[in-house]
């Protein structure tokens, strides 16, 4: 399988934003492939070997209605990013690291503030400067959170409320933090020595490739009445964070990778692809990767929760007014690579799956008993990425997204560029210059890391978020306008 | 020109002078050794100046959606290796050039397969680097019965001089290769950026 051979199996349109690779596609499959996309969208899907995937993730034992995929959908490793697998445990259904890939708990968070553009917009270039200089972002780099291995192995079972006994995060916080930011049941000892090693030091720091931390402006508002409940409102400053378990993270899916090899054949599973490596979710190799993908998805979020700590507090030094004067409240923080057991409605039958979802956005609507109490009643923000010079966005999870995706949507606007493509595509040109033309302050530990990360590498985001709203898995609430970046 | 009368004698390591590179100086100089240069020989005179090119530099990266990918060609799976961790250190830093071989490292790994060998020893070098700091300038590397055994000369990463890169999450499974033909080794892996 060569990244320039294409999908050449069928696509069969069911409406106007979703596609069907039949089970017959292929032998071993259980279940249909479902892609969401519109007419412009599929043309890229048959680009690459990203459909062959999802086919692949349908041949997984226990897997329920469909292979699911987003419309960022691109090929990822086993499973597509913007992949969607949810499976029963009670019918041998399996757990696969492939299925949450090797950034566990890569997810975005975002800060809303009483500030508006023209009270931020004097003080944009040295704000962006000094988040720049106090966050550590790039290759390795650590941050100055050090924790013992004592207290690291704490951080990595109790989660955010670990960090919230020693002032690093409020009761506020922790309730707009997708499961109060700690999954019970996650277990250190499950975790390797290089993971730990790893880990010691990058606890509230950014990392390189597409993580950011922006400073963005609420653009326009699409749906007032949910905006009003998540406190945004046209032309606030906000701050949007992406990262996720640093290497911490990348050396449990390392080692859960390398430990599976030959638990498919133990289990009998055949696998149309080794990257598929998986176990029974209630085999001891299947609990010994949960209890280390929940200590993953832990540090994850005290990752989240540290860079923000850091972002108020160089906001509040470089306004001059404490972070709690100028309302830097987290409007929330949700994971877009995890894997859960949630209860979903299959068939009539209200059952516990193991819900994965590689690329892909929790979406959960008004009334789900897992959402805080201030948005029980207008429905779960979904926190969509775009890049950095065009949007990113707020959505809201809708019913739809419970009846169709096991309360999922999309995660961000997809690459459309390879990153060698991306750099040659800069040759001769200053991004950094070109954005803040395009009145974006941006600062990169690596000129290549921006050229990589230029905006022209990727789908527009707008499109993306049209179609999951037309498929009624999540709908639009505000459109987020980028001003400053700061990049490893 | 004609590759052939270039390439007399097949000593350790042949210069190659090619004209009209188009670099300027309308003159490069390939420095190859001796099995580059056994397979510089069997190669049509038109395609000379490319292959002299990726013969000099043994390593390449390949495109990937999101990531990149490593290619290796080398007269040994040993030789393969060690330009792999050359290969690597150049995602990792902005300046491999000026990494030196201050410190060496001794490491042992064993596998039976040869690509899941080559891709648990790319990933030990990634590890060296994310958590130790270790950025390697060369090694050598010796593989018997599916035992590698690794001397890896470098040094602690100084972001001044060497610049920092990519962040090399993994070394992953994704169109793992690693094969043998008439012409060698080539190994391939994709690094999860």
């Amino acid at each position: 399988m060569t990244a320039s051979a294409g999908f050449a199996g069928p696509l069969e349109r069911v409406d106007e934003t979703l596609w069907r690779i039949p089970r017959r596609y292929k032998a071993g499959m259980h279940v249909d492939g479902l892609i969401y996309a519109d007419d412009a969208l599929i043309a890229g899907v048959r680009d690459d070997q990203a459909a062959e995937q999802v086919a692949n993730v349908a041949c997984l034992p226990g897997i329920q209605v469909a292979s699911l995929a987003m419309p960022d959908i691109h090929w990822g490793y086993g499973f597509c990013i913007g992949g969607v697998c949810a499976t029963d445990p009670a019918q041998g259904g399996v757990i696969s690291p492939g299925g949450v890939g090797y950034d566990i708990n890569c997810g975005v968070r975002l800060l809303r503030s009483n500030l508006s553009w023209d009270e931020l917009r004097p003080h944009l270039p040295r704000l962006v400067d000094t988040l720049f200089a106090r966050i550590p972002a790039g290759v390795g780099r650590s941050g100055p959170f050090q924790f013992s291995g004592q207290e690291l192995r704490r951080l990595l079972a109790e989660g955010v409320p670990f960090l919230q006994r020693r002032g690093l995060a409020t009761a506020a916080d922790l309730e707009h933090t997708e499961a109060g930011g700690c999954l019970a049941g996650a277990d250190p000892a499950a975790l390797s020595a290089r993971a730990l090693e790893r880990g010691v030091g990058q606890c509230g720091t950014l990392g390189a490739g597409n993580h950011f931390l922006e400073l963005q402006v609420v653009d326009r508002v699409v749906d007032a009445a949910a905006a009003r409940t998540f406190g945004l409102r046209e032309g606030g400053v906000c701050v949007m964070i992406h990262s996720g378990s640093r290497g911490l993270g990348y050396q449990v899916c390392d080692d859960a990778l390398k430990a599976l090899q030959g638990v498919p054949a133990k289990y009998r599973i055949d696998l149309p692809d080794r990257q598929l490596a998986c176990a029974p979710a209630e085999s001891s190799e299947g609990a010994h990767y949960i209890a280390a993908m929940r200590a993953a998805a832990n540090f994850a979020w005290c990752n989240r929760q540290l860079l923000m700590w850091q972002a108020r507090e160089v906001i509040a030094e470089v306004l001059g007014r404490p972070w709690e004067t100028l309302q830097l409240e987290l409007v929330y923080d949700v994971a877009h690579n995890i894997a859960k057991l949630e209860q979903h409605l299959v068939e009539g039958q209200r059952k516990p799956l193991w819900v994965h979802r590689k690329g892909a956005t929790r979406a959960f609507p008004a009334g789900h008993p897992e959402l805080p109490a201030a948005y029980q009643a207008c429905g779960q923000p979904v926190l969509i990425p775009g890049d950095m010079g065009r949007a990113s966005w707020v959505l809201v999870g809708e019913p739809g997204a419970m009846e169709r995706s096991f309360g999922t949507t999309c995660h961000g606007a997809g690459r459309t560029m390879s990153r060698t493509a991306a750099v040659k595509h800069a040759r001769g040109r200053r991004i950094d210059c070109e954005l803040e033309q395009a009145g974006v302050v941006a600062r990169s530990t690596s000129a290549r890391g921006l050229a990589e990360e230029q905006p022209d590498a990727y789908k527009d985001v707008d499109l993306v978020v049209d179609v999951v709203e037309r498929a009624g898995l999540s709908r639009r609430v505000a459109r987020m306008r980028p001003v400053g970046v700061i990049k490893g | 020109m004609a590759i052939e009368d270039t390439l007399g004698s097949l000593p350790e390591f042949v210069d190659v002078v090619v004209d009209g590179d188009g670099d300027g100086d309308g003159r490069t100089l390939y420095r190859l050794d001796a099995w580059a240069a056994r397979r510089a020989r069997r190669t049509p005179t038109g395609a000379a100046r490319l292959l002299l090119r990726s013969l000099a530099m043994p390593y390449e990266l390949f495109e990937h959606t999101a990531d990149l990918g490593l290619r290796v060609r080398a007269p040994s799976l040993e030789r393969l290796c060690a330009e792999g961790a050359r290969g690597l250190t150049s995602v990792l830093v902005v300046a491999p050039e000026a990494v030196l071989g201050r410190e060496t490292r001794c490491l042992a790994l064993a596998n039976d397969d040869a690509a899941e060998l080559w891709r648990e020893w790319l990933a030990e070098l990634a590890f060296l680097f994310a958590a130790r700091g270790f950025v390697v300038a060369s090694c050598s590397v010796a593989i018997r019965a599916g035992r590698l055994d690794a001397e890896v000369c470098g040094e602690s990463f100084d972001e001044r001089r060497h610049g920092r890169a990519h962040e090399v999450k993994a070394v992953t499974y994704h169109a793992l290769r690693v094969v043998e033909d008439a012409e060698g080794w080539l190994g391939e892996a994709i690094l999860d950026i």
